[in-house]
């Protein structure tokens, strides 16, 4: 009894102690400054004699000492820097575990605030640099404080980032990366190592970061190169996937759990439960919202593009330099070069005699080299330049002599390349071409017939008469196209696409201009497609007095029939409608007068197909609604526009997937596939038969089922059933109306 | 017929011997059999005759050397048994003392007590034998003491001051000079006294100290030693007029080369020490005022008397008072400590008053 009371007054260890001081450290000031005597003379005795053996005490005593450090700030004002000194100067004499307990004592004091995380990034930073290459002599030591230095930094990072972001940290750890980065070493890869884990959590989004791995990607050293076009490459997708994966995360369901609540016996425990679960809904929604998350990609946010490619071609591609660099690296620098290319729209144009070293059918991973150049080109190449290429693919790939997969690998590089940049061809080879378009041999035919879509859409008159389609043929005998698409001319699209389509649309319709503009139902988005019910329905709401005998799946038929035609066809037809709307919604009081003054408008708009006009007079009278703009879509997708104004421009910024270049290659299934195949549709389902009388889950009969079962006679005089009877009209109805109204809401 | 033999003799070189099961391969022509017989086997590493019986000084120096490895062993009674063969061979040359004592001086902190009694016997014999010795490395073993000093351990702290009286004993120069007011300090946290009167010290530990038994005895043995430390650093070092007997210049001392050991090592030239930065040291006085003592170096008897008059004596004559009033052992002990404090206050002032006249 005795002994144990002296233990709790008396400290007989540090961890006790610890606990006491913590507790009350006015009273245990001396036991403390005693404790603190004895740390300063094992730090002497270590600095005089570094690596003595009592090493576990000192680390005990450094980890007492930052521990209740803030409970005596004056006496302990020289112990971080101390620590830091040590861990800065002496981390060589250090053992492995003295080292690691400083740093976390170092984190320990941090998250204290004790020291600012500026000096603790600049105190551990250098020991990523320090323990990492050829320098280091103990290697599974020196991996370990590795990896405690990067976690603790990312860790840190996060930290200091969430909610609003620490620039001014974020900047001095910037500017400690790219000094790194300017020395000529391997350890550079430490900072792209550092900043792609921060961009892949969305901590550092700016075109600064961004910087830091251009300047990677200049370096001198292959590792931190390679490492830095991984980072372009692959970074955003990373950072998508992440951020799926924490939204998956939160997949209780708030309301359940309440419900839970209510019906359930109510323990603390519980309700803690449910508010812990609040707790994280709210938080997660608010990082959600409230960050200052910007979604760019990493290509989006550099700061000089034009240069950086200039500068990335030449001293990584060119000439000797691209020797230090194996197949695999140089294609995803290829790859990154292209991309940068067919992003901005960047012009160098060296690249493109660059590749015709590389296009030829035994190249190994011919097909990567095909996908970069697909991407390199876009429409402000001169065509001379990706003409080369393409003869080249053409000589090389494709040809009567060469495997069927060959053949169909060129065509469609070719077709990807002059998807965008169509004046890249002349018509000759376009013509031998498509005469692939017979082949035997599925990939290259499917792959010619593609050839030949595009150019039906981009210039027809490139191609044989026979291979022009009849939307072509017709458009150019009526004089409609102008000719060849020409170099530098941009095709550029004002206002909103298709809105001309809308307008009309809505005539048909006799909606005025402002109609549905208010209702609550056209501003809500949907996350699945909005199907045209939706759409539908607000229309018949808005005028639903009026006599419309179309019903809704006939007036989906009868747009699809309408609508192409009615391009074509020319106003007359349309009027008729017009008038006939007109005439319909003559006796409506405040719409028939706005229908009747934007009538003469809506003609002009619908007679030439003018864009600019229906998209001003739209535009001015009316702000567009979520459901408007799906309308759009879905007129759009009628009319096949998507065909005539050449969107394909737009592709620019799409990647190539080298594994679609070759094209369907069907291979005889094995006998083991072909039975897994087999397999994989039956694994799953149940026998086939009634699901009568079997449960989903095992459970012993409900009270509910039970009373089903109950004999008739046992129940009948039971006043529940008596009571039914006896009850009053008014009752019964009630019940009645409840009963209806029940089952209508289990119907949705 | 000659024809037909010589023929079979003649493929008879070119057929393949037949491999049988379960026997041997046979030799190749060209092999040489290589194997041979011994009668005996000499394993001098593992010969029974004991070497320390033979004896000659390389052999036993190298024993010795390995036995020093066994001052880590994990085992107390193991290191407490090397201490005491250590002790019993002790060599006369004095090259091997350096690593004796590297090897042995961390057991000052020792967790067990009969390893430590080991040590402080060796110790003593140790310097007994080279006089220079503790002279010499005083300045390693005073950390180990402070470090023991302010051990947590109450049964380390209460011995420890026994090695220091063996430090003051043998090499008491060292000691003085080097870590005069660190030693003060550790002594302070030692006997639980506080250096400076602020409110917030008002220490359990006082209270609590005298909770275990053996406190009040070991006080004393801790205030004996306290009083020697301080009358070795108060003494003066002039050598005795009565044995020079030739007249010098006052000043000659100054210009010869120093009789002591590192004598520029408060320098601080070739330690490296933890730096302070300014930024902390600015608030310090504000905290403790012995702190920037650190930083005075202690290297004649006339500035260690006044560090110890300004800073120290005022509390140690208040903390002797209370202990005086407990009586016993460390009563007597505290009243001795009290009369030297109050001698050297009047010896002080005496000397003021002269260097006024």
């Amino acid at each position: 009894m005795v002994k144990r009371r002296t233990a709790a007054i008396l400290p007989t260890n540090i961890i006790l102690l610890q606990n006491l001081v913590r507790r009350d450290p006015e009273s245990y000031r001396e036991e403390f400054l005693q404790q603190y005597a004895h740390y300063e003379s094992l730090r002497d005795l270590f600095m005089a004699q570094p690596g003595s053996q009592n090493g576990d005490e000192f680390e005990e005593l450094i980890g007492f000492v930052s521990a209740v450090c803030s409970c005596y700030p004056k006496e302990t004002a020289n112990f971080p820097n101390e620590l830091k000194s040590l861990i800065a100067n002496n981390h060589r004499d250090l053992t492995p575990e003295l080292r690691e307990k400083i740093i976390q004592c170092l984190v320990m004091l941090r998250n204290r605030d004790i020291i600012t995380a500026e000096s603790l990034i600049q105190t551990i930073f250098p020991l990523l640099s320090a323990y990492s290459g050829a320098a280091n002599v103990n290697a599974q030591h020196s991996k370990a404080l590795r990896h405690q230095v990067y976690s603790t930094l990312i860790s840190l990072l996060k930290n200091v980032n969430t909610g609003a972001k620490n620039q001014k940290l974020n900047r001095s750890t910037q500017a400690l990366l790219f000094n790194l980065l300017e020395q000529k070493d391997a350890q550079g890869v430490w900072a792209t190592k550092l900043t792609r884990e921060l961009w892949r959590r969305g901590i550092w989004d700016d075109s600064r970061t961004v910087e830091i791995m251009t300047q990677a990607t200049l370096h001198p050293d292959s590792k931190v190169v390679v490492s830095g076009v991984k980072f372009f490459l692959g970074a955003d997708k990373e950072r998508e996937e992440n951020f799926e994966e924490e939204s998956d995360e939160e997949g209780f369901d708030l309301n359940s759990m309440r419900h839970k609540m209510n019906i359930n016996k109510k323990t603390g425990k519980r309700a803690k439960k449910l508010e812990a679960a609040v707790k994280t809904m709210k938080k997660k929604n608010s990082a959600k919202h409230s960050a200052t998350y910007l979604n760019f990609s990493a290509i989006h946010l550099l700061r000089d593009p034009q240069g950086f490619a200039e500068q990335v071609f030449e001293t990584h591609l060119q000439g000797k330099n691209s020797n230090k660099f194996d197949l695999e690296q140089k294609i995803a620098l290829m790859n990154l070069l292209s991309r940068l290319i067919g992003t901005h729209k960047l012009t160098v144009l060296g690249i493109y005699s660059f590749f015709l070293k590389y296009l030829t059918p035994k190249q190994r991973d011919v097909t990567q080299v095909m996908a970069a150049c697909a991407q390199a080109s876009h429409d402000l190449v001169p065509p001379e330049s990706i003409n080369v290429m393409v003869r080249k693919i053409a000589d090389e790939f494709v040809s009567d002599g060469v495997a069927p997969e060959v053949a169909a690998a060129g065509i469609n590089t070719i077709r990807e390349i002059l998807s965008r940049a169509p004046l890249a061809i002349d018509q000759t080879l376009l013509h031998d071409l498509t005469e692939y378009k017979g082949s035997k041999s599925k990939p290259v035919n499917i792959a010619a017939k593609s050839l030949i879509t595009l150019y039906r859409e981009v210039a027809p008159e490139m191609l044989h008469r026979k291979d022009r389609g009849k939307v072509a043929t017709m458009e150019i005998s009526a004089g409609e196209r102008n000719g060849l698409p020409q170099f530098g001319v941009e095709s550029n699209t004002q206002g909103i696409p298709g809105i001309e389509l809308l307008a009309k649309w809505r005539e048909e319709q006799g909606l005025a201009a402002n109609d549905g503009e208010d209702d609550e139902a056209n501003w809500e988005v949907d996350d699945e497609e909005v199907d045209g019910e939706d759409i539908e329905g607000d229309w018949v709401t808005v005028e639903s007095d009026k006599e419309y005998e179309i019903s809704d799946d006939e007036d989906e038929d009868k747009k699809k029939e309408d609508a192409v035609p009615e391009l074509t066809e020319g106003k007359e037809a349309e009027k008729m409608d017009e008038d006939s709307d007109l005439d319909l919604s003559d006796d409506e009081e405040e719409g028939a007068e706005k229908i009747e003054e934007d009538a003469p408008a809506a003609e002009a708009a619908t007679a030439p197909l003018d864009a600019e006009a229906a998209f001003r007079e739209l535009a001015s009278t009316r702000i567009l609604t979520p459901a408007d703009f799906a309308k759009i879509e879905e007129l759009r997708n009628q009319a096949g526009v998507e065909k005539i104004l050449g969107t394909k421009t737009q592709r620019n910024e799409e990647q190539v997937d080298s594994g679609s270049l070759v094209g369907p290659v069907k291979y005889k299934q094995l006998r083991e596939e072909r039975i897994a195949h087999a397999r994989e549709g039956r694994d799953e389902r149940d026998k086939f038969g009634s699901h009568r009388g079997k449960r989903d889950a095992p459970h012993s009969t409900t009270n509910r089922e039970k009373a089903r079962k109950k004999n008739f006679v046992m129940m009948i005089h039971k006043r529940s059933v008596q009571g039914k009877v006896k009850r009053s009209l008014r009752d019964k109805q009630k019940v009645l109306q409840a009963h209806i109204t029940k089952q209508k809401k289990k119907g949705h | 017929m000659g024809s037909v033999r010589k023929k079979k003799e003649k493929q008879k070189d070119f057929q393949k011997a037949k491999l049988k099961v379960g026997k041997t391969k046979l030799k190749p022509t060209n092999h040489t059999d290589t194997s041979f017989v011994a009668k005996t086997i000499s394993l001098p590493s593992q010969s029974i005759v004991n070497k320390t019986s033979t004896t000659s000084t390389a052999e036993f120096e190298a024993d010795l050397i390995k036995r020093l490895s066994l001052t880590k062993h994990h085992a107390n009674q193991t290191r407490k048994e090397t201490l005491i063969y250590i002790e019993q061979h002790l060599p006369n040359e004095p090259t091997l003392y350096k690593q004796i004592l590297t090897a042995v001086v961390p057991l000052i902190i020792d967790q067990s007590r009969s390893v430590r009694e080991a040590l402080i016997s060796l110790l003593t014999a140790a310097s007994e034998k080279q006089s220079n010795l503790m002279e010499l490395h005083a300045r390693s073993v005073i950390l180990y003491i402070h470090s023991a000093m302010t051990h947590i351990n109450s049964d380390i702290r209460n011995d420890s001051v026994k090695f220091l009286d063996i430090l003051i004993k043998y090499g008491k120069d060292a000691v003085i000079r080097s870590a005069w007011v660190k030693t003060l300090k550790a002594y302070f946290s030692l006997l639980s006294w506080t250096l400076n009167d602020s409110k917030q010290s008002v220490s359990l530990a006082i209270t609590t100290s005298s909770v275990t038994k053996t406190s009040s005895k070991s006080k004393g043995v801790i205030l004996d030693s306290f009083v020697k430390f301080i009358k070795a650093g108060v003494q003066d070092e002039q050598l005795d007029p009565s044995e020079v007997n030739i007249t010098i210049h006052h000043l000659t001392g100054k210009y010869l080369i120093p009789s002591t050991p590192q004598p520029f090592a408060q320098l601080k030239l070739f330690q490296r020490e933890t730096l302070a930065d300014d930024s902390t040291t600015k608030n310090k006085n504000t905290v403790d005022t012995t702190i920037d003592l650190n930083t005075v170096s202690c290297e004649d008897s006339q500035t260690r008397t006044k560090v110890l008059v300004e800073f120290f004596i005022p509390q140690i004559i208040k903390h002797s008072k209370e202990v005086v009033k407990e009586g016993g052992e460390q009563g007597k002990a505290a009243r001795s400590l009290e009369k030297l404090c109050d001698a050297i206050l009047v010896k002080v002032k005496e000397e003021e008053e002269a260097a006024r006249d």
